[in-house]
């Protein structure tokens, strides 16, 4: 059920898809084409030609493709009016008249536009060139034709009408007009009824014509041509012709009042009527294909002499048995037809090919060639030529040749003599880099460029030494250019310029000879030409030596500075640079040479490379010795002479470097001369007097020395008094040196004053024994003051209490030593040391007062010292037992009090004594009282003591049993200090050491005179009370402030 | 001046022990101023004859001659050397006290250059000989610091006459040339 449903649907539009295509009205639409410049279009569909036929109507609709062909040389520019268009291409939808412009490059032919109208009756008005066609319904066609063209406007009466005339640019009544297109045309031409009948009627003639035969009939069997060719019929009748051709004939087409090619023609009747019917003897007809080939250029069209073939390609029936001649017509002259094809003529190269139709289809093919353009140009300054090897092109400066594609030429580029070809260029050739030959092959236009350039060959110039080397065409300025490239046989002249101060030597290579200038032709062989100049030298020679310079080529130059030189040749100019030169003295001898190059055997090389000079010079040794003589010979004088040649002194160096600058000549004479002019100089400025005045000071101090020597070795500061310019002795001995005494000079004055009786007058007068006397008191005094006694320090020996007390100091001839004015034994260990054995120091037993000052005295023959007994050279540190004191004056014994047992019993009731553990550091504090003081000091000079702890009478520690009897009220005093808790404390600290030595500055003895006196390391601090009135010393303020209390 | 000519011949004696004893000594001096002097590649070309009454040699071919009265010089051919100096060959004769050695010959040039030159320095010496001629050579510096050259001289004596045929360049250059120098010393032949 669906199924049918569907079916009915499509149905349905099937048929009004199909009622829309038939029922459509067909319009037709028209398109105008304008081609501009050099080309054509055509069309697809056909219709289109233009430049020939521009204008044509389509059916309303219709694509149009239209197709622009540029003629040979031109291009094709661009479209103006389509709808779409692609390179050559234009499309159009034809629904309303369209205008197209093609535009190609190229020159725009100038072209007029006639057009032609028809009137009146039928007829037809066409072109020759066929291009205007105006048939029986047209108003008026037109066509284009180019400018200077002549056309020929033909019109052709329908049968039964006759030609009327022509009007407008045509004239007359002849069916033919020519016109010259010169400029826009119209023509009118005119047709009229032919035989116009009166009454009504108009006569149809029919005639028959061509090789065949047949017959003519009307349908309404008025005719039957046969026999029955013409009738007459009314106006407005209408027959029907029928045209059957006899055997052996075929109707071939109508012409005259009916046309075409169909067997019947219907005929309306209002005019007479001619209708020519047209039999072939050839019954058949068949097809012939034709075909035309195209080319990138373009292609062309086959025509046939009867007018059926006009195309490029197309299908045109020809009779069997029909001579037929086709001619193959290319589309411009870019193409050229190249041959035919198919089933006639094939192969044959001639463009028109003639056949008889055969009773079969058949097809022929005209093949085109597109021609293509080479141009071939020449340049560079270079001449040759290009050609082929055939000869059959040569090229001037430029050409242009025309060959048929895929044809395929080689060129070949021959440079003149002087030219070369340096190669082509373009993209033509198939070969590569400066081949002189080049393939072409035909395939699009090409252009060749063939370039030939100078033959140069190099010219060289090898230029040494300072010079120039020019050619005349001033390509060549060597120095700076001395390269350069000339065509071959090229005539060169080249000139020669000297430098200032050189000279030319010659030419070399392709020139020779010393010419100013050189001429020579460019050939193929080396071209090189050497010019040689040398730098012209000067040698000067400065000669400061006394012997002749010389050259073998004209030195000869004396000393410089000499007065009486003749030889003054010093001076050889315009030496050849590079040459040798050798300078030589004259004689024996030898001299220092400055300047030369180098030395052979005595000889001075010079090598003139530049401007030289030599200077040559005496031996420094030479010279100075030649100086030291001439200065000997003016200035012999004693002490002058010494000084004069001391080359160091003034007048050496003065007259050697005048010498040298030559002020004189290298001889003595001169050198004397010199000075003796020049005598004040040396004598003031120089320091000639001046030396000579040292001299004879210097000699009578000398003399004096020599005369005295005995006295002066004996009192050596005598010397001085002698020399002294003040004293008499020499102030009589210069004047006795001036005098002459004796025999003069030195020697004569030591003579002199050597005499006895002059000497003893000397010695008397001069004060030279007076001076002696004064010397010898002097140095008694000397004596006596460095002997005078003296005391540095008086210690213990060993630096130990109780031992012997030694002194130091100065001591000569000792001869008493007392002790508080008690002479007392003594020991003389040096000049530096006295020993008393028996006095025991810082214990002496007779009650010494060691704290006063000068109470030992050591008398002396020089005199007499003293100092106090006590007034050692560095602290004591050792007791009377030889042993260090580690807690001194600590409460008990040594530092422990008494003793371990007893000391932590005592502490546990509060009693101060003994010391505490020791700090970290190794410090303790330890209790002190003045007893403990008291009893400390004692135990330093009596160990054995009671609880000093020395050696007791039982060789034990003595204590308080076995003790030899002191320090007992020192003991009881510690003891009774601790009982009464009268101690303080004080810090010890490891290995302190305890300065044991009495002095009236503490309380470290019993001597009442020195315990008055408080000590500020071992006193009671303020506040503290002691245990005694009469301790106050012990206080470190040395008293007491109330009570017992210490202030 | 006696101090001089003492000093001399003791140089001269201990110039001759270090040519006996010592050779491989003096070698090693060599070629440590070979090592130390400039490198530079000298062509050699090929030698020509040269030749005058008084003796004959072969020299390069692209050396120059230059005669003057009593030397003549070989010379290379002119470079633009940095010290500006021309190395050369030179060949001088002159005539000697009669009855005068080689060796007194020797000792009176060698003393002149030692109380006179500067900076006089022996580098070798050993004894030479001109074809069967016996001959001696030392080799020695001499000059200002800036001007010093180095010398390859040789000395004979034949009849009355002195030969001293020297080599002189610049210490840097001395062994540019030395083998082409040598080369014209050996070919040396009195006449």
């Amino acid at each position: 059920m669906k199924n049918k449903v569907n079916f009915v649907k499509q149905s349905a539009i099937i048929l009004f898809v199909a009622l829309l295509v038939f029922v459509t009205p067909v319009f037709g639409a028209s398109v105008n084409v304008e081609v501009q410049g050099d080309g054509y279009v055509d069309s697809y569909p056909s219709g289109i030609l233009c430049g020939a036929a521009c204008s044509e109507t389509y059916s309303s609709s219709t694509r149009l493709t239209l197709t622009a062909h540029p003629n040979a040389g031109a291009t094709f520019v661009r479209w103006g009016g389509c709808d779409t268009f692609t390179s050559t291409t234009c499309t159009i939808d034809l629904n309303i008249d369209r205008a197209v412009v093609a535009t190609f490059s190229g020159e725009v032919k100038t072209e007029y536009n006639l057009r032609v109208y028809r009137s009146g009756s039928p007829g037809v008005v066409q072109s020759n060139p066929f291009a205007i066609y105006c048939g029986s319904i047209c108003t008026y066609d037109e066509a284009k034709f180019e400018a200077g063209s002549t056309v020929e406007v033909i019109a052709s009466p329908n049968p039964g009408y006759v030609f009327a005339g022509w009007s407008g640019d045509c004239s007359g009544a002849s069916p033919t007009c020519t016109l010259t297109i010169n400029s826009a045309k119209t023509v009118t031409a005119s047709f009229d009824t032919a035989g116009s009948n009166t009454t009504g009627g108009y006569s149809v003639t029919v005639q028959k014509t061509g090789a065949g035969s047949g017959t003519v009939t009307s349908s309404d069997r008025k005719i039957n041509c046969g026999t029955a060719c013409s009738t007459s019929y009314n106006n407005g009748d209408s027959t029907t012709l029928t045209a059957v051709g006899a055997p052996g004939s075929t109707f071939t087409k109508w012409s005259g009042a009916c046309t075409g090619t169909r067997n019947t023609c219907t005929l309306n009747i209002n005019s007479a009527k001619t209708v020519t019917a047209e039999f072939s003897s050839t019954a058949y007809t068949y097809n012939l294909q034709i075909a035309t080939s195209t080319t990138p250029k373009g292609g062309g069209k086959v025509v046939s002499t009867d007018g059926k073939a006009n195309c490029q390609t197309c299908s045109v029936q020809f009779p069997e048995n029909s001579n037929i001649t086709l001619t193959a017509v290319p589309s411009s002259g870019a193409v050229v037809f190249d041959s035919w094809a198919g089933d006639f003529c094939n192969g044959l190269k001639q463009p028109t090919c003639s056949f008889t139709m055969p009773a079969a289809t058949k097809s022929i093919n005209a093949n085109f060639k597109a021609l293509y353009n080479l141009s071939i140009e020449k340049r560079g300054p270079g001449q040759g030529i290009v050609k082929t090897a055939d000869n059959l092109l040569n090229c001037g400066p430029v050409c242009l040749t025309t060959q048929l594609e895929s044809t395929e030429i080689t060129l070949e580029a021959r440079p003149e003599r002087r030219a070369i070809f340096t190669g082509w260029s373009g993209s033509a050739c198939s070969q590569a880099g400066n081949s002189t030959s080049c393939t072409v092959t035909f395939n699009v236009d090409k252009q060749v460029v063939a370039t030939f350039d100078h033959y140069l060959l190099p010219l060289t110039i090898q230029k040494t030494g300072p010079g120039t080397i020019a050619s005349e065409d001033n390509k060549i300025n060597c120095g700076a250019a001395c390269n350069a490239k000339y065509l071959l046989d090229s005539q060169i002249q080249l000139k020669q310029t000297t430098e200032p101060n050189s000279r030319f030597k010659g030419w070399g290579g392709k020139c020779s000879g010393l010419g100013e200038t050189c001429e020579f032709d460019i050939s193929e062989g080396a071209n090189e030409v050497s010019a040689k100049f040398v730098p012209l030298y000067s040698l000067s020679v400065v000669n400061k030596h006394n012997r002749v310079a010389k050259t073998y080529t004209g030195i000869n130059c004396g000393d410089r500075g000499s007065k009486t030189n003749t030889a003054k040749n010093c001076l050889l100019q315009q030496l050849e640079g590079g040459t040798n030169v050798e300078i030589f003295l004259e004689g024996q001898g030898s001299a220092q040479w400055s300047g030369c190059d180098s030395r052979v055997i005595g000889k001075c090389i010079v090598q003139m490379n530049k401007n030289k000079e030599i200077v040559i010079s005496m031996p420094a040794g030479e010279e100075a010795s030649l100086v030291k003589q001439a200065l000997a010979r003016v200035f012999p004088q004693s002490g002058a002479m010494e000084y004069v040649q001391n080359e160091n002194n003034l007048p050496f160096r003065k007259t050697l470097e005048d010498l040298q600058v030559l002020k004189m000549g290298h001889n003595l004479q001169e050198i004397e001369s010199w000075m003796l002019d020049n005598l004040s100089w040396y004598m003031t400025q120089g320091g000639v007097q001046t030396a000579l005045n040292n001299w004879q000071k210097s000699s009578a101090k000398q003399v004096l020395l020599e005369v005295f020597a005995s006295e002066v070795s004996q009192y050596p500061t005598l010397a001085a008094f002698l020399s002294d310019e003040n004293q008499k002795p020499f102030q009589h001995a210069l004047a006795d040196l001036k005098e002459g005494r004796g025999d003069g000079g030195k020697d004569g004055l030591k003579q002199w004053i050597s005499q006895s009786n002059n000497r003893q007058w000397y010695f008397d007068a001069t004060g030279i024994g007076s001076h002696i006397a004064e010397i010898e008191r002097q140095l008694l005094e000397a004596e006596i003051a460095a002997k005078r006694p003296s005391i540095s320090s008086i210690s213990p020996e060993g630096g130990r209490i109780g031992r012997p007390a030694k002194i130091v100091g100065k001591f000569h001839d000792v001869q008493l030593v007392t002790v508080n004015d008690d002479a007392v034994y003594f020991v003389v260990d040096s000049e530096s040391l006295i020993t008393l054995p028996n006095v025991h120091w810082g214990v002496d037993p007779q009650g010494v007062k060691i704290n006063t000052a000068g109470n030992v005295n050591v008398i002396t023959k020089w005199g007499s010292a003293s100092a106090a007994l006590i007034s050692p050279s560095q602290p004591v540190l050792y007791n009377a037992n030889g042993a260090k004191e580690s807690c001194f004056p600590g409460v008990g014994k040594g530092c422990d009090g008494a003793g371990g047992a007893v000391q932590s019993i005592l502490r546990g009731i509060g009693t101060q004594i003994g010391c505490e553990d020791p700090k970290p550091d190794g410090s303790k504090i330890c209790w002190i009282s003045t007893g403990s003081i008291i009893h400390d000091n004692c135990c330093v000079r009596y160990p054995s003591g009671r609880q000093c702890g020395g050696p007791g009478t039982d060789g034990k520690p003595a204590e308080d049993n076995n003790h030899d009897g002191n320090c007992d009220i020192e003991w009881q005093s510690a003891v009774w200090d601790t009982f009464w808790r009268k101690a303080w404390r004080t810090t010890y600290f490891p290995n302190q050491e305890f300065n044991l030595a009495p002095s009236g500055r503490s309380l470290n003895n019993r001597y009442p005179e020195g315990e008055a006196i408080s000590s500020l390391e071992y006193c009671a601090p303020s506040g503290h009370e002691l245990r005694e009135q009469d301790l106050g010393a012990f206080c470190c303020s040395g008293r007491f402030s109330s009570g017992k209390k210490c202030s | 001046m006696k101090n001089i000519a003492g000093y001399t011949l003791l140089i001269v004696a201990l110039v001759f022990l270090a040519g006996c004893i010592g050779s491989p000594s003096s070698q090693q001096t060599v070629v440590e101023i070979a090592e130390n002097s400039s490198q530079v590649k000298v062509e050699t070309a090929a030698p020509v004859s040269y030749t005058n009454k008084l003796y004959a040699l072969e020299k390069p071919a692209n050396w120059e001659v230059e005669e003057n009265q009593a030397f003549t010089y070989f010379k290379t051919s002119a470079e633009e050397d940095s010290n500006n100096f021309q190395e050369n060959v030179v060949v001088h004769i002159l005539p000697i006290t009669s009855g005068q050695t080689l060796i007194g010959f020797f000792q009176d040039s060698i003393t002149e250059l030692m109380t006179t030159g500067t900076n006089f320095t022996v580098v070798e010496h050993s004894e030479a000989s001109f074809g069967d001629i016996p001959a001696y050579k030392i080799i020695y510096l001499e000059g200002e610091q800036s001007m010093q050259k180095k010398y390859l001289q040789v000395f004979a004596v034949k009849g009355n006459n002195g030969y001293v045929v020297t080599y002189t360049a610049p210490p840097e250059t001395f062994d540019n040339y030395l083998p082409e120098a040598e080369s014209i010393i050996d070919s040396y032949d009195v006449k």
